[in-house]
């Protein structure tokens, strides 16, 4: 797995990792020539890799299946916030021997 | 530290502050877990130094007033136990503390009553190229759609431009609204929308504040249009360039009783 060494973390703004930018401010018929242009370099790029590289779209499985009462779903939130501190905690003690 | 004790320790240190971020999603019930708490606080003295010592509790962390005051952005871990606390002083769509709270309420967490940014707000101030931003902008989607649905919220164009698409369209509440929204709505993100399901476009070409954007949509020839619609990744990516319009006095979601 790809994570980032404890050590890498201290006190204080951490800079490394990386925020969204603001998306361009461009429009209209410009907006959608930059946008067909993405789509046709990647379709060139496909055909000659021969693989397909269209990117998944967020979709629906991404969302909960349902939404239940509030309280039951920040109570799940506080008990994974729970496991990850653990994992945390745990880890760092690994490192640190 | 979980993010209801982060969240008391804000509250005990008397910080103004928004709950905004992936945090605001899980209050809200877009987002099911988000491993930080994003803030945005008011930018004066006498709450910069709230915040350092909250941060001091949170974080174990001093930083000075002048950096959180100096900085749009600033994130402080706790080594200890990776309890992570951004601030922020500014959002993309949303100025500043005060901008935050007219497009805020509060919501209660699990006792502990909090001022959290709302669903179309977030929404705006996660148009970003991060992937992630792109997962939970199809998480508020969803959510809103969800309520729409299930007539628990108020329609009005700004839900629908947050959450449009083919089944809320044929939902009957929506349905026979769309083609005033069509000639009316002065929301570009709801006429791309309304342009890429083609819906009313007879009526949208004539809406007097229609937007560069959908207005190409509509004039596009078919297969460049095809390219652009068909696959979900393709549309998602043609929404996000789209600006969701907040009004200036702000937006609240309006609960059914």
């Amino acid at each position: 797995m790809d994570r980032k060494p404890l050590e890498s973390y201290v006190l204080g703004v951490r800079r490394s990792r990386r925020r969204g930018q603001p998306l361009p401010q461009t429009t209209g018929e410009a907006l959608l020539m930059e946008l067909l242009a993405e789509i046709d370099d990647e379709e060139q790029l496909a055909a000659a890799l021969g693989v397909s590289l269209t990117p998944p779209a967020p979709s629906r499985s991404h969302a909960p299946r349902s939404y239940g009462p509030l309280r039951a779903w920040l109570e799940r939130s506080d008990e994974a916030h729970c496991h990850r501190e653990q994992a945390w905690r745990e880890e760092r003690r690994r490192l640190s021997r | 530290m979980n993010i209801r004790e982060q969240l008391e320790a804000l509250l005990a240190n008397g910080v103004e502050f928004v709950v905004v971020g992936g945090q605001a999603g899980v209050l809200r019930q877009a987002i099911e877990f988000s491993h930080d708490l994003d803030v945005i606080i008011r930018a004066t003295q006498e709450n910069a130094r709230r915040v350092r010592a909250a941060v001091q509790q949170i974080a174990h962390a001093a930083p000075d007033e002048e950096l959180i005051l100096g900085r749009d952005f600033q994130q402080y871990i706790d080594p200890a136990s990776g309890t992570e606390i951004d601030l922020h002083l500014k959002l993309i769509s949303i100025a500043d503390f005060e901008a935050a709270k007219r497009n805020a309420s509060d919501v209660d967490y699990l006792g502990v009553t909090v001022t959290v940014l709302e669903l179309p707000a977030l929404y705006a101030s996660k148009r970003t190229d991060r992937p992630r931003d792109a997962v939970h902008r199809r998480a508020i989607e969803d959510r809103l759609a969800h309520l729409v649905l299930q007539a628990a919220i108020e329609i009005d164009d700004v839900v629908l431009a947050c959450c449009l698409d083919r089944e809320v369209a044929d939902h009957p509440e929506v349905r026979p609204m769309l083609a005033e929204h069509a000639e009316r709505t002065t929301q570009p993100l709801l006429q791309t929308r309304l342009a890429a399901f083609e819906l009313h476009v007879d009526r949208l070409i004539r809406n007097p504040a229609l937007h560069a954007t959908p207005r190409a949509l509509m004039a596009l020839e078919p297969t460049a249009r095809a390219k652009l619609l068909q696959h979900p990744a393709r549309l998602a990516a043609l929404l996000a360039r789209v600006p969701l319009e907040l009004p200036a006095g702000g937006y609240r979601v309006r609960w059914r009783a």
